[in-house]
């Protein structure tokens, strides 16, 4: 499935964003970011290969995770 | 309930090692994305502009396989200016996926520096032209007015070109190069990111690494998509997909571009193929981009009406074909169902699992990363968890 749910940055250390998403801490290489664009508490979209692609606003990241969760719940059950 | 952990098209594979050769293969199913849970009773133009958020990293692939299904469903043509816009989003789409392989992941699975400035231009590609024709869903929506800023689109076609001829080839035209030996030459210079992989794939002897028996896929039965997706209430089709012939296809840039006279020449369609197919795509949508953007123009808002139907829609992503099949009632959605090119890829009679079967490996460390750079060398928007038995 090619999706990819915004996850919340926690830190930043060298080059480096530890994020979380429906309680999953990760961490994420910010490579492909310039410099100063990514800060803690921004919503990012991962790529595959753990590479943070997009810095997502708050609201569309939010609202995206409710989508996604319930989604996934009703797949589920 | 605890939703899953981030969906991002991790999948799991399992590899059976004897003798020293990889014997086994085992692809485990990955979940679906719950699209029908997600945009069912939806009006479809909500739905269309819903989906550039689910499918975040091939937002506009996805979005013209949606827009193609949805106006099949009601009976839409699309105006020529509107087909231009959706054909140089997605082509900048996948110069952008193209670019950021050959800058940064390809190289670091051959323990290559990267590029890191060049996977940069390639992020910003995709994200200016967007902003350039007024964001995502104003530009890819199926109703919306589109104002494109010509200027600016000027100046963004002269950085796409940078960024392929000079970023990715070094100066050269792979247009050009008539022979292997010219690739190999270029190759052997050095003078870009993804020279030097192709350099390191042939210093490896890997030039043929990963090449398969399956089919590339060209033309296929649209009735046998549509129907077999129709009738799919446990998911086999679209988990385990094959063409109205039973057999499963290869699909990405190689199957495109497998009769381009340099793929031809490529005695073996394995990792050198592989790659100059990619730079072959990235030319050709210079091209391509070139073409559309002359025929760009201002598009008019539009209603959509409330109509009954079922269609099917079609996209190339970088990685290779999407489907999407669509049912309206009354102008809302009833079922969606989609496709993606990586059950193609990574199906068990797919070009990963029969690319890999038969290598020799000297153990597990091994097999894994030989199964890493032929699931990157395929799609590398896959994420691959990898286990040795």
């Amino acid at each position: 499935m090619c999706m990819a749910i915004p996850s919340e940055v926690l830190a930043i250390e060298n080059g480096m964003a530890t994020v979380e998403c429906f309680g999953v801490q990760r961490q994420a290489s910010l490579l492909m970011m310039d410099e100063g664009q990514v800060k803690v508490g921004d919503y990012v979209l991962i790529q595959a290969g753990g590479f943070v692609a997009e810095v997502v606003d708050r609201e569309t990241a939010l609202s995206t995770q409710a989508m996604m969760a319930e989604a996934l719940a009703n797949a589920a059950s | 309930m605890t939703p899953p952990a981030p969906p991002e098209g991790i999948l799991r594979v399992r590899l059976g090692l004897a003798g020293g050769r990889i014997e086994k293969i085992e692809i485990f199913e990955r979940p679906l994305a719950p699209l029908a849970q997600l945009l069912a009773g939806r009006e479809i133009a909500d739905a269309l502009a819903l989906l550039p958020r689910l499918f975040t990293l091939c937002p506009v692939a996805q979005s013209v396989a949606a827009l193609g299904a949805a106006e099949a469903a009601l009976g839409l043509r699309p105006k020529p200016q509107r087909r231009a816009l959706r054909t140089l989003l997605a082509l900048a789409e996948n110069l952008s996926e193209h670019a950021r392989h050959l800058s940064l992941d390809g190289p670091l699975a051959f323990g290559l520096p990267p590029d890191v400035d060049g996977a940069k231009a390639s992020r910003r590609l995709k994200t200016s032209l967007t902003s350039l024709l007024g964001g995502e869903a104003t530009a890819l929506g199926l109703t919306q007015a589109v104002r494109p800023d010509r200027r600016g689109l000027a100046g963004w076609l002269g950085a796409a070109k940078g960024l392929v001829r000079d970023g990715l080839m070094g100066g050269v035209d792979v247009e050009r190069m008539r022979s292997l030996d010219e690739a190999t030459a270029w190759a052997m210079e050095g003078r870009t990111t993804a020279a030097r992989m192709l350099r390191e794939a042939l210093a490896q002897g890997r030039q043929d690494f990963g090449a398969s028996s399956v089919a590339p896929m060209g033309v296929v039965d649209m009735d046998h998509i549509e129907r077999r997706l129709g009738c799919d209430a446990w998911r086999d089709f679209a988990t385990r997909p094959s063409d109205a012939l039973d057999r499963c296809l290869e699909t990405g840039p190689l199957a495109r571009q497998h009769e381009h006279p340099l793929i031809l020449r490529c005695e073996r369609r394995g990792l050198a193929a592989r790659l100059l197919a990619r730079l072959i795509e990235c030319s050709h949508a210079l091209a391509a981009m070139t073409a559309a953007l002359a025929m760009l123009d201002e598009c008019e808002a539009q209603d959509v009406p409330a109509g009954d139907g079922l269609g099917l829609g079609v996209a190339e992503a970088a990685r290779g074909r999407l489907f999407h099949r669509v049912v309206l009632e009354k102008g809302k959605v009833k079922d969606w169902r989609l496709l993606a090119p990586t059950e193609w890829n990574f199906h068990a009679k797919g070009p990963f699992a029969l690319g890999l079967i038969g290598l020799d490996a000297k153990d597990g460390a091994e097999a894994a990363k030989m199964a890493r750079i032929q699931g990157l060398a395929l799609d590398p928007c896959v994420g691959l968890e990898i286990e040795v038995a």
